[in-house]
């Protein structure tokens, strides 16, 4: 009981000296002009609103794009584009993170692989993720299994090189180390290879999530009825700038909260490393 | 063990072979509808065979000669080009002085850093909507775009190469008499640029592949307008044509990037970074 | 009646440790570097003797006490004070004969000048031939001499080194000590050398300074009348030894 209180003061005192530090003060200061100068732009009564940008749905006032939020709930929009969305990124992350790093893993051990497989998987990577849309859309229409394919493919690419690299980049010293102290190569491959793999695969795996919701958003624009990207475009249709607002806030918010998993994941398996400079 | 090779050559074989793996499997399986019946196949391969939907490597090319002789190819590569280059020159610029300022005065890096943390985890892609709803479609709204997405992509790795220039270096710039502009054109811009060069490739694709996604959205010129307008009009052999455009033009941009890379830093030590 | 150069006045410094406590790196150290003299400071680890390097150079600003810098109270650093780090810190951007120029660009001297001041000290070091060379492409010694040539080149009136061949491997270390003698031979200056190794300081010294162990004072000061230009074999000569033992005995190994 008395370790449990202790431990609340001191978090409680590092919390307070964390709010009154100078870094909160400037960040505070930081924050409040930016949504102040927006609150003032975008100010209801101001006469010059009528003109150009400052139109009212184009800059739309707090108040606002909070009963747009209410409306999105109300209608059940929000909710069905934010489960669209994540169920599409599921699926072709799962499986665009699977392909990618067995891939990579397969072409860093064998060189010859390497040689083989890099034409084809260096093309794929040079093509803009979105390029592929049209093509998609000729081939496989306008659902699903484009969307989802899309991300593999984006996805497939950044994991593949994750992988490749954190396997090409395991110093020569501990192949031999393991060689020498016995090991065969199913115990070098499990024991050795696998986990000096890890860091730079995870790497690539948390970097593959902003990818994944850079395809998804963009792919949702062009060719989707349902969706956060839907929500942009929908904002644009209707000429609200609120409900596209709250489509980026949105999207920010899910890909900050995927992202933070990603990290959590990248630290719990490097947690051996000595930590270099971890963002 | 595992990376034998026997010479340099297998490696250029193996490149060779499979890149030619490729175009020769494609050329078959593309024109196996002029050789053969293909009523006999399944439903979903005979779909599948269709000049429609693989078009013949034959088509593909002849498209692509007959878009360069009648221009059509160069006026939407330029908008395409100009578009990119605009949006990265200014982009990277600002980005970059963002970076330097926010790494150099602490000040400014509480005052903004809230702000770039909250849109950081926001794909640039995510407000052409809301560019076009403000400015149109059109160039602007586009290299606006780019611009914000170049900014976001270079102004992280300077602002990390600057904080992480090693105190010695400024130590030893001090004690040989260095001044403040000295010190910044001298030592710490130098030793910071391999990182922000890394940053510039990255945003030079990122530019490249946010022009097309851009123009696949909301715009009447430009590659992503060509290819979007093949889709419409069912010529999949002109979207081939046109991804293969992109490809080759990303292609080339990475390498001449990675060609002025490597001579701005042949003073490096060749490892890994 | 030997000029001061350099005058350490009752410097004491504290610094926060771990957990917050104070610690005492030095107390009450003074003392008088004279014009063109070679002085080593030797110590037992954590005594002090880096930090008080660095607050001769002035880095650290000292909690009591004062640095006097031929005449004038040090408050930071400059080129006057030249400083010769432990790590490695020629400027991997640059040529060898960059690197030389830097503080010479600094000062404003003009193009054919530095020139021809940085073709006397790579000749001065030894490192003709690799003038334009990247630092990639020399080893831990050859670097080691650029980063000599370079605060040479800016003419300091004083020169600190801080166990400047700690990095290097026990032969080149050798060579560079060797080569520093020669090198101080042939160009006299101000030198306050910072090592914990014995040989080292002795062989490279006029006058020893030995630290106590932590808070740092200074213990003794010793003399060393040894010939000069030095040569390695002077180490096995008795005088040597005599001194060495000297050295030994106040450091409580012996």
């Amino acid at each position: 009981m008395e370790k449990l209180k202790f431990k609340f003061i001191t978090i409680k005192s590092k919390l307070f000296k964390s709010i009154a530090s100078v870094s909160f003060r400037y960040g505070l200061i930081g924050l409040g002009c930016f949504f102040g100068i927006y609150g003032i732009l975008s100010f209801p009564l101001l006469p010059i609103r009528k003109q150009l940008v400052l139109r009212p749905e184009f800059l739309p006032f707090y108040t606002e794009i909070i009963e747009k939020i209410d409306f999105l709930i109300k209608v059940g929009l929000l909710q069905k584009s934010i489960e669209e969305s994540l169920f599409r990124i599921s699926q072709g992350y799962v499986i665009g993170a699977l392909i990618g790093c067995s891939l990579g893993f397969i072409m860093g051990l064998y060189r010859r692989i390497e040689y083989f497989l890099d034409p084809p998987v260096t093309i794929i990577r040079y093509v803009p993720a979105l390029a592929w849309v049209p093509l998609f859309i000729l081939w496989f229409g306008i659902g699903e299994l484009t969307k989802v394919l899309l991300i593999v493919l984006g996805v497939m690419s950044v994991t593949l090189v994750g992988a490749y690299h954190g396997v090409r980049d395991i110093p020569d010293i501990y192949f031999k180390a393991a060689k020498v102290l016995g090991a065969n190569t199913k115990m070098l491959l499990l024991k050795v290879v696998f986990p000096a793999a890890l860091p730079q695969t995870f790497a690539g795996l948390r970097l593959a999530i902003g990818t994944a919701w850079m395809i998804i958003v963009a792919a949702e624009i062009i060719a989707s009825k349902a969706g956060l990207g839907y929500i942009l475009l929908a904002g644009r249709n209707f000429a609200q700038a609120s409900i596209i607002f709250i489509g980026i806030a949105l999207i920010g918010l899910l890909a900050f909260i995927t992202d933070r998993i990603g990290r959590v994941a990248y630290m719990y398996v490097t947690r051996w490393m000595k930590r270099g400079l971890e963002v | 063990m595992f990376n034998k090779l026997s010479k340099d050559n297998e490696k250029y074989f193996l490149y060779f072979f499979s890149l030619s793996f490729i175009f020769l499997s494609y050329t078959i399986i593309s024109n196996i509808y002029l050789c053969v019946d293909t009523n006999v196949f399944p439903d979903l391969l005979k779909k599948m065979l269709h000049p429609a939907f693989l078009p013949p490597t034959q088509e593909i090319l002849l498209f692509l000669v007959k878009s360069i002789m009648d221009g059509t190819l160069q006026i939407h590569l330029f908008s395409s080009f100009s578009r990119t280059f605009i949006g990265l020159i200014v982009g990277t610029i600002l980005g970059f002085l963002m970076g330097f300022l926010m790494a150099w005065f602490k000040k400014i890096d509480y005052t903004l850093d809230p702000i770039y943390e909250l849109l950081r985890p926001i794909p640039p892609i995510s407000f052409v909507t809301l560019f076009i709803l403000w400015f149109g479609i059109g160039d602007f709204s586009i290299i606006l775009l780019i611009i914000y997405g170049s900014f976001v992509v270079t102004l992280i790795p300077t602002y990390h190469a600057i904080k992480e220039v090693p105190d010695i270096y400024f130590k030893a710039a001090k004690v040989l008499g260095a001044n403040t502009k000295m010190l910044l054109l001298k030592v710490v811009f130098p030793a910071a640029s391999p990182r922000i060069l890394a940053g510039f490739r990255y945003a030079v694709m990122g530019a490249w592949g946010m022009v097309v996604a851009a123009e696949l959205i909301g715009s009447t010129s430009g590659i992503g307008y060509l290819i979007s307008k093949s889709q419409a009009t069912l010529d999949t052999h002109a979207v081939l044509v046109g991804i293969m455009v992109l490809v080759s033009c990303a292609f080339i941009f990475d390498a001449i990037v990675r060609f002025l890379i490597s001579y701005l830093t042949r003073w490096m030590k060749r490892g890994r970074w | 009646m030997r000029k001061v150069k350099l005058r350490a006045e009752g410097i004491t410094h504290m610094y926060k440790g771990e957990g917050g406590r104070e610690i005492k790196a030095l107390e009450d150290v003074t003392l008088d570097i004279y014009e063109n003299e070679f002085v080593t400071i030797i110590g037992p680890s954590g005594c002090g003797k880096t930090t008080f390097l660095n607050i001769l150079a002035g880095f650290i600003k000292p909690t009591q006490g004062k640095v006097f810098c031929e005449g004038k109270e040090v408050t930071g650093p400059a080129p006057d004070r030249g400083f010769v780090f432990q790590e490695d810190a020629v400027f991997p951007w640059m040529t060898v004969r960059d690197n030389i120029e830097f503080g010479l660009i600094a000062k404003g001297i003009p193009k054919e000048e530095r020139r021809r001041i940085s073709n006397k000290f790579i000749k001065l070091v030894g490192l003709t031939g690799f003038e334009n060379a990247w630092p990639k492409e020399l080893s831990g010694g050859m670097l080691k001499r650029v980063d000599i040539a370079r605060t040479y080149a800016v003419d300091p009136a004083i020169m600190l080194m801080d166990e400047p061949f700690g990095p290097l491997d026990a032969q080149t270390r050798s060579i560079m000590q060797e080569e520093l003698a020669r090198i101080w031979f042939e160009a006299r200056k101000t030198v306050i050398f910072v090592t914990h190794d014995i040989d080292e300081a002795i062989f490279l010294a006029d006058r020893v300074v030995i630290f106590t162990p932590r808070p740092g004072r200074i213990k003794t000061i010793l003399e060393v009348n040894l010939p000069r230009p030095r040569v390695k074999k002077i180490i096995l000569s008795k005088e040597f030894l005599k001194l060495k033992e000297k050295v030994l005995l106040e450091l409580g190994f012996i």
